[in-house]
Formats: C-alpha cells, structure tokens, sequence
C-alpha cells in the first residue's frame, strides 16, 4: 500500500474514532452512576485520534487531509443510529451530507 | 409543555456556548501557531508550546468545551447537537478574514452556504433527545 493510501484510510479511521468518543460522552449523560468513567473512556480516545490524525498528516497532505473534516459528521451520525439506537431522520442524513460537500470545498485548495 | 420550552431554551444556549468556545479554541489555536519561532523536532515544538500562555488557554477553553457539551447531550440527540456545532465553520472562516486577513473565494463561499444549508436540514424537526433515560414513548 503506498503512503498516500495508507493515509487516506487512517484519516477515515480517524473520523470513525471520534464518532466514538462522541459516543463515549453521550453515554457518560445516559449512565450517570459511570459518568466519570465514560467521559474518562471519551477523552481518551479523542486523544488517541488527536495522535493518530497527526501520523496521517506526516503521510498526506493537509490540502487532502483538512477538506475530509466534515466525514466526523457522518460517521457520528452512524454511530448515533447503531449505538445510541436514535431516530436519525432523512433529513438529518441530507444535513450530514451536505455539510461534508460544504467543508470538502470550504477546506480543499483552490 | 412549558418544561420543554424551557430545556429548548436551554438547549440552545449550550449549543451556542459549544459554538463559540470552539471557534475560540480555532483563533487561540492559530494565534498561539502564528506566535512559535520555526522549530522542526517535534519535542521542542512541545515544550516551546508549553511556555505560550496561548495554549494554557486554549487546554482552559477544551475542558470547558467538554463541560457545556456534557449539558448538551443531556438534552439533545447527538446526530442532531453534533452537526449544529459545524456552524463554527462559518464563525471561523468569517473571523479569520476579519482578524488574520484571509481570503474567502467563490468556492469557499459556495461551502459555507452548503454548510449552512446542511445545518438547515438537521435543525429540522425535533431538537430534543430520542434516546436514552430521557426517551419519552
């Protein structure tokens, strides 16, 4: 796999990580008896992703990397589905999209 | 029905707190980035960072960031306050032109109104949390 690749796929990773956490933190608010263990468990694996993200940029280019911010959006929406079992209507899909295509362009280099 | 007023209310400074601290945390960020020496190894740029008040700051603004988000999800579904928070895209990009003297092109506006219209969809239908010990049947 060449690095472009590689890294390409970690950042993907990346974006599925934080969705994690995020659901990490919700869970800290449904179970308030381990709110301290799950906000723990969140900010952890943020952190680890903040580490990660920054081994991605070593491998690709930020003009790549930073366009693909808005997939956190995306993937926190369906782990918000599977996990958290929430009603995620149409019309949040659409919301999710669109604002990954608005920080695509907002992000990408000219 | 008054109690579901109220926790909207609620609901919508937090996410508007959540908004404005992350869009501090960006400018602290890049002022403290714009005010380090050019360093290359990794470890100085660490302890350098660790001396910039700047970034003191900015560790201050994250745990408070966590703190008012913790109060948001307490109400709100995570598929509909997470997305709402890309409206710091928008308060970014608008103060970075005023303060750091960016520029904003055709392309990059065409991306925030995209933005803008997503965050439209999203804040479409109810606000309030689907899951979890607050679920209402």
């Amino acid at each position: 796999m060449s690095s472009s690749t590689t890294g390409l796929t970690l950042l993907v990773l990346c974006a599925w990580i934080e969705g994690a956490s995020q659901i990490c933190f919700k869970q800290a608010v449904h179970c308030p008896q381990r709110k301290a263990l799950w906000v723990g468990i969140g900010s952890v694996v943020h952190l680890v992703e903040a580490v990660l993200y920054t081994a991605v940029l070593a491998l690709i280019d930020l003009s790549i990397a930073y366009p693909l911010s808005g997939l956190v959006f995306v993937t926190t929406m369906c782990l918000s589905a599977w996990i958290l079992r929430e009603v995620v209507t149409p019309t949040r899909w659409i919301g999710a999209m669109l604002i990954l295509a608005g920080a695509g362009l907002l992000a990408s280099a000219a | 029905m008054s109690s579901t007023l109220l926790t909207r209310s609620r609901l919508a400074v937090g996410l508007a707190i959540s908004i404005l601290l992350d869009t501090a945390a960006q400018l602290v960020w890049k002022g403290a980035a714009l005010r380090l020496p050019p360093l290359t190894e990794f470890a100085d740029v660490v302890k350098t960072g660790l001396h910039q008040p700047l970034f003191i700051v900015l560790g201050l603004i994250f745990v408070l960031q966590l703190v008012v988000w913790l109060k948001v999800l307490e109400h709100a579904d995570l598929s509909f306050a997470q997305p709402i928070t890309a409206l710091s895209y928008v308060t970014v990009c608008g103060l970075s032109v005023l303060w750091f003297e960016e520029t904003l092109d055709a392309r990059r506006l065409v991306g925030l109104a995209l933005i803008l219209l997503g965050i439209w969809f999203v804040s479409r239908g109810s606000a309030l949390t689907t899951s979890g010990v607050e679920a209402k049947p």
